[in-house]
């Protein structure tokens, strides 16, 4: 027993390394902060904002005397992300890691294997965990003036909490894996799995969405009721995750051992479930994905086409993203699901608010509605939020790996190049818009839509101006030397600073509206255009004139 | 026909990796660069074929300076390297298509050469297959044909035999003779002497980033002893015997 715990300890150390799962906040060799990593700083920023943002609805939910409503939603949130998180990094640490073929020949039990790959994917649920749940229901704590009690359950309750999420979602993913014929192609079995698994889950969320906000009994009744009801039906819905309830009774300080049997005992026969399924099906499958073959065509009839310059480096371009399910998965997908997201939200709240109101308290908020400004930048500022889940600039250079230098070998004119490169974002950001703008119209007809295709043309110019910046800080660090395509962005510090590009440009977004406040709306936004297309020329030029300097990292054979 | 020019190249300020070099490989030429590891052979490469920015000179490719007029430069440039692991996930079809692209390759012309190369290569029926599932030699295979598809007048490759089987080796060193006999310029880098004594009409041995002899085989002889082995006059030369 000893010496499979052992086992189990070294080689979930092992595969925290292969999988790069820590977040390196702490230095190894030191044993201390790792204060010298600009990312350790992001993850403070993030973990100060958070603070503050958990600590304004707290406070707003402590004064009106339902402090609940945060505890619940909160574990909620904090469920769907630890089951997004656990979708999507559950496969490559099961299946499609470096250190399978490594291990395999090695005499260690397969169980072993099994609850070592397990404990990493929760040793990074953890580290989510830390960063985005240990302020919030600190603070929660301090709130309500809860007893020494409450802060020792919190630590019990956020090391039990990941389990039961983890252990179903690696379950589904062996289930999964196991009755899909597909299994053996693992781009598409990857790029299948993520897509249904996510699609559930949004779909699951705008059901939930649908049901705690857009419902007509909310429209005559007054804010306490209102809030009643939604804290109700956020607990009917965590029903649905055994989890959540007992976690949040635990925190309330009700029943707490009978809870704690329950959470206990809960989480046990999950694990069962999840050894039973993993010894049945999980080491055959390992096998399979390790020494599969590709399946080769013969004979086929080949397709010689002409196209010209440029269209084919465009094509190019679409087809590394599209052929490669990771970059896929992590530069085009998230997009995708932020545009969704946006589009569901906006169904379900829209029409929630527009019933709000039609109250008589609210007839001089009402009547105070007009379209200026400041909606154009809101709008603007959504659009800008879903560009920041695409990826595909701030990796078009460090996608081409080994290939990089095959820029500078080709008879094309290097600026020409990297106006290329941004395309795939630019049309990818478009589509975005055009989506989110014609829900926003249907949702909102009082905008009108000359004002919509005004937004959609400044939108455009700023996906422009993004793209323009983030394909340049790729191009001047790019990360070619990479042995698997997860690394590049998951590596990646550009990504960063993709993040503060799009708070400076929603900063921008707040200056401008402060500054057009009290002018001509068409004036403003004339103005506002023109202001991005002399931004464009600027940064167009600079980059024409440093170009060959700019390429100089491109250099890698 | 290439020529470098005085060419120096540095990575950190006062450290030269090439210092001076002077070069001119003839049309109908085979050139092999010689040097071990580390010797600077790569580092010209990537300055011959504009990878590589260069600090001091300039290199000339049928008279078109790579550093003032680069397109041009490059349209007369085929690039060969060790590793041909290139875009993995591309059909060999769509690799080949996308270059023929960038060299304005005409429809007639890539259709002629693909069958006809691919099938000489015995390539043609995997060509509908992604680069990922061929063999190294098959990779090699598909980016010489991409290479030899805009008939470039001047043939670069760097290491070109690493990882090559008999096989594809000896048809790879066939094309760089066919090439040369048709007027226009080979020039690749090699550790491996045999395949220079065997294939270069001249050679050039580059040590600590300097070039320490160009010339012909009988040369070489004639100036560190006829009765030494290539192998004994390269370990002379570059200091370590």
């Amino acid at each position: 027993m000893k010496d499979k715990l052992k086992n189990i300890f070294n080689l979930s150390k092992l595969y925290i390394k292969e999988n790069d799962a820590s977040l390196n906040i702490i230095n190894m060799e030191t044993k201390k902060l790792n204060k010298k990593s600009y990312l350790f700083w992001v993850y403070v920023i993030i973990f100060f904002g958070i603070t503050y943002l958990s600590s304004e609805i707290i406070s707003y939910a402590v004064k009106i005397g339902k402090p609940q409503i945060f505890l619940n939603g909160f574990l909620l949130a904090l469920e769907i992300l630890i089951i997004i998180r656990t979708i999507m990094v559950s496969m490559n640490v099961l299946y499609f890691s470096k250190d399978i073929e490594n291990i395999l020949h090695l005499p260690i039990n397969p169980i072993e294997i099994l609850i070592s790959k397990f404990s990493t994917i929760l040793f990074m649920n953890y580290e989510f965990e830390l960063i985005f749940a240990l302020a919030p229901l600190f603070i929660y704590g301090i709130y309500i003036y809860s007893k020494i009690t409450y802060f020792l359950n919190f630590i019990i309750v956020l090391i039990i909490f990941p389990l039961f999420a983890t252990m179903i979602v690696s379950i589904m993913m062996i289930f999964l894996m196991k009755t899909i014929k597909l299994f053996k192609n693992k781009d598409l079995m990857q790029l299948i799995i993520s897509f249904i698994l996510i699609f559930a889950l949004m779909f699951g969320a705008n059901k939930a969405i649908e049901y705690v906000f857009n419902n007509s009994e909310f429209i005559e009744q007054n804010q306490e009721f209102v809030l009643n009801k939604i804290n109700e039906k956020i607990i009917k819905i965590n029903n649905y995750f055994l989890n959540i309830n007992p976690s949040a009774e635990i925190l309330q300080n009700n029943k707490i051992i009978i809870t704690y049997l329950k959470l206990i005992l809960i989480n046990f026969v999950g694990f069962i479930l999840f050894i039973f399924m993993g010894n049945k099906l999980y080491l055959k499958q390992l096998l399979k994905a390790n020494f599969y073959t590709k399946k080769i065509k013969k004979n086929k009839k080949i397709k010689i086409k002409k196209s010209p310059k440029g269209i084919s480096y465009i094509k190019k371009e679409f087809k590394m993203l599209s052929k490669n399910p990771i970059f896929l998965i992590q530069s085009i997908y998230p997009v995708i699901m932020m545009t969704v997201l946006i589009c569901i939200l906006t169904i379900a709240v829209v029409p929630a608010y527009n019933g709000l109101i039609q109250r008589e308290e609210y007839k001089e908020i009402r009547e105070g509605l007009k379209f200026n400004m400041e909606a154009v930048c809101i709008i603007l500022g959504i659009l800008q939020i879903t560009g920041l889940f695409n990826y595909t600039s701030i990796t078009s250079f460090s996608r081409e790996g080994k290939n990089a230098f095959v820029m500078k070998i080709l008879p094309i004119s290097l600026y020409k190049q990297f106006i290329y490169k941004n395309i795939p974002q630019i049309i990818l950001n478009i589509i975005s818009s055009v989506v989110i703008l014609a829900v926003i119209n249907l949702q909102i007809p009082a905008i009108g839509l000359n004002y919509i295709l005004i937004i959609f043309g400044l939108s455009v110019l700023l996906t422009v101006i993004n793209s323009f910046i983030l394909c340049l800080i790729d191009l001047i660090m790019p990360k070619l030397k990479w042995d698997a395509e997860y690394e590049i962005l998951k590596n990646s510090k550009n990504k960063l600073l993709q993040y503060v590009l799009i708070i400076f440009n929603i900063l921008f977004l707040i200056f401008i509206k402060d500054l057009f406040e009290k002018h001509n709306l068409n004036i403003s936004l004339g103005v506002f255009a023109g202001i991005l297309i002399f931004v464009i020329i600027i940064l167009n030029s600079i980059f024409y004139r440093f170009k060959d300097k700019l390429y100089e990292k491109i250099t890698t054979i | 026909m290439i020529k470098i020019q005085n060419v120096s190249k540095s990575y950190k300020k006062g450290t030269k990796v090439i210092e001076n070099i002077d070069l001119e490989i003839k049309n109908g030429e085979i050139f092999g660069f010689i040097g071990q590891n580390g010797a600077g052979k790569t580092t010209t490469i990537k300055m011959m074929t504009g990878i590589l920015e260069i600090d001091e000179g300039d290199i000339f490719i049928d008279g078109k300076s790579i550093t003032n007029e680069p397109i041009e430069a490059k349209k007369n440039i085929g690039l060969v390297l060790d590793s041909p692991d290139m875009f993995l996930k591309f059909k060999g079809i769509e690799y080949l298509n996308f270059i023929a692209d960038c060299y304005n390759v005409s429809k007639e012309e890539r259709t002629k050469k693909i069958e006809k190369l691919a099938k000489e290569f015995e390539i043609y029926d995997e060509l509908d297959n992604k680069i990922e599932s061929y063999s190294h030699g098959m990779r090699q295979k598909i980016v010489i044909i991409g290479v030899l598809l805009h008939n470039p007048q001047n043939w670069i490759l760097d290491e070109p035999i690493t990882g090559l089987d008999p096989k594809s080796s000896y048809d790879l060193k066939t094309l760089m003779k066919e090439h040369a006999s048709q007027g226009k310029t080979v020039f690749f880098s090699t550790h491996i002497l045999e395949i220079a004594e065997k294939l270069c009409d001249r050679i050039a041995i580059i040590n600590n980033g300097k070039i320490v002899f160009v010339g012909n085989l009988d040369e070489l002889r004639k100036k560190y002893g006829e009765e030494n082995s290539l192998e004994e006059i390269f370990l002379r030369i570059i200091g370590d015997k």
